[in-house]
């Protein structure tokens, strides 16, 4: 009888892990079996820190990002170039431009992308938000760097067009072989965007 | 489980999972089949940019038979045979290809093979990329596509009682399908659109000519307008409900906000005040 209550209990928390992106069967089972045997410390932390997540984060109020108060680490942050946003479309793209070092300005998360296909339409995403930013009269350059999908596409055309007429410079980051293939094996879209997208040495 | 090959136009990708993408492709030799491309949305997907929509492909797909109805392909090989780079670049062409697609996704059941409807759609596709006037190419499109899957509108003469309406202005029954006369209007009581007979011709004609020559295809704004309202109305009443992106300019893309607000309306009238 005690056993089987156990063993509901460890499979509650299994069914949860479950749930999470990239986390099979397998490996949930794997996830209840080390919090049972880790120390109740251990366990516990990882409960509370779940919490606090929940409680302590939201969206930056400015741009979007994951924050802890009204503005984003980013935001907050005096050096930073105040006068560049880069836009994305999730806040796990900043993340991931964020850890190439290799940009120091704000950012502006849309929560979306255009899509003529499933009608999202400008109002379904944070594109008045940026181009009141944009009149704010602070910001020289916007830098678009929506995914090259379709809807990634549409969006930075969209965008180029809303913000042109507020005297900023727009940019689009470079689409095309990715690091460390070889050219010969990228498909003629990916090749066609690339040659597109060349500069001057 | 068979492995088939074939030529087919992508209709809509979306992600799935960690790393891959769910496909809607309408094939050559299979009409419409939905499939899941593994490692799609990687940086070094073997997939690429294939399995973007409106890409014309040689695609490979495992099948697990007749049996399992509705069920997804699993896609393993994807090679570009077409693709079309000025709909990614201009949205009036974008919004056009979609809606031609969307209405193949939405009109279409899986797995029923429809050859004539594959090439209208890469024919109609193609002309959009060879500088077709994108509403029209959409309008002409959608009529044909309407017609290879069942549901071709009727112009010519009335639905109801086949006499030919020599009234100056035409009703378009959503509900008939077609054309019908003032007597058949009034007895029905259904909702009808109204024709102008420069619009009526411009349908007819619109049914009957090949894809490619839509190119050509020149109408005025009040009968383009005529046009639109007729298809939209019609394809409001087989899809009970509105399809995305089906107005070419829907205002609410406008950059302009004065131009947001001005969102055109259908004029559906009954047959009382018509008449
Ligand atoms: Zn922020
Ligand atoms: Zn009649």
């Amino acid at each position: 009888m005690r056993n089987s209550a156990q063993q509901g209990f460890l499979d509650k928390l299994a069914r949860e892990f479950v749930r999470l992106p990239g986390i099979g069967q397998k490996t949930a089972q794997r996830l209840a079996f080390h919090i049972m045997k880790a120390s109740k410390d251990e366990a516990l932390r990882l409960a509370e820190a779940i919490r606090e997540v929940k409680e302590h984060v939201t969206f930056c109020v400015q741009c979007r990002n994951i924050a802890e108060g009204e503005l984003c680490g980013i935001c907050q942050d005096p050096t930073r170039d105040r006068t560049t946003i880069l836009v994305v479309e999730e806040p796990s793209t900043l993340y991931a431009i964020e850890q190439s070092h290799s940009y120091h300005g704000l950012y502006h998360v849309l929560m979306g992308a255009l899509s003529p296909l499933d009608g999202v339409g400008p109002s379904d995403i944070r594109a008045r938000e940026l181009e009141l930013r944009v009149r704010g009269g602070e910001i020289r350059e916007v830098i678009i760097a929506t995914n090259p999908t379709i809807e990634g596409e549409a969006t930075a055309i969209y965008l180029m067009k809303l913000l042109k007429p507020h005297g900023v410079r727009v940019s689009r980051i470079a689409y095309g072989i990715p690091v460390g293939v070889d050219i010969e094996y990228a498909d003629e879209v990916t090749l066609t965007k690339a040659i597109e997208g060349r500069r001057e040495l | 489980m068979a492995l088939i090959t074939t030529p087919a136009i992508v209709l809509h990708c979306r992600r799935w999972g960690e790393a891959d993408r769910l496909v809607s492709l309408y094939t050559e030799r299979m009409g419409k089949v939905r499939g899941i491309a593994r490692g799609a949305r990687r940086m070094k997907s073997r997939f690429g940019s294939s399995l973007e929509p409106f890409t014309v492909l040689d695609v490979t797909f495992f099948d697990k038979g007749q049996e399992a109805q509705e069920s997804l392909v699993c896609i393993s090989q994807a090679d570009i045979r077409e693709h079309f780079p000025v709909l990614r670049e201009d949205l009036g062409r974008m919004m056009a290809a979609a809606s031609m697609v969307n209405l193949v996704l939405q009109i279409t059941v899986e797995r029923d093979p429809g050859p004539k409807l594959f090439t209208t759609l890469r024919e109609g596709l193609r002309s959009l990329q060879d500088g077709a006037d994108p509403s029209l190419a959409s309008v002409v499109v959608q009529l044909q596509v309407l017609a290879h899957s069942g549901f071709r509108p009727q112009f010519d003469h009335c639905v109801v009682c086949e006499s030919v309406p020599s009234e100056s202005t035409i009703r378009f029954s959503p509900r008939a399908g077609g054309v019908v006369c003032e007597p058949c209007a009034r007895r029905s009581q259904a909702a009808c659109v109204m024709l102008s007979p420069g619009a009526r011709a411009y349908l007819v004609q619109a049914k009957r000519w090949l894809v490619p020559r839509v190119t050509r295809l020149k109408a005025s704004g009040p009968i383009r307008r005529e046009v639109e309202a007729v298809l939209e109305a019609y394809l409001r009443e087989i899809l009970g409900r509105r399809l995305p992106s089906l107005g070419q300019q829907d205002p609410s893309w406008a950059v302009d906000p004065d131009r947001q607000k001005d969102r055109s309306s259908t004029q559906v009238m009954s047959p009382a005040l018509g008449g």
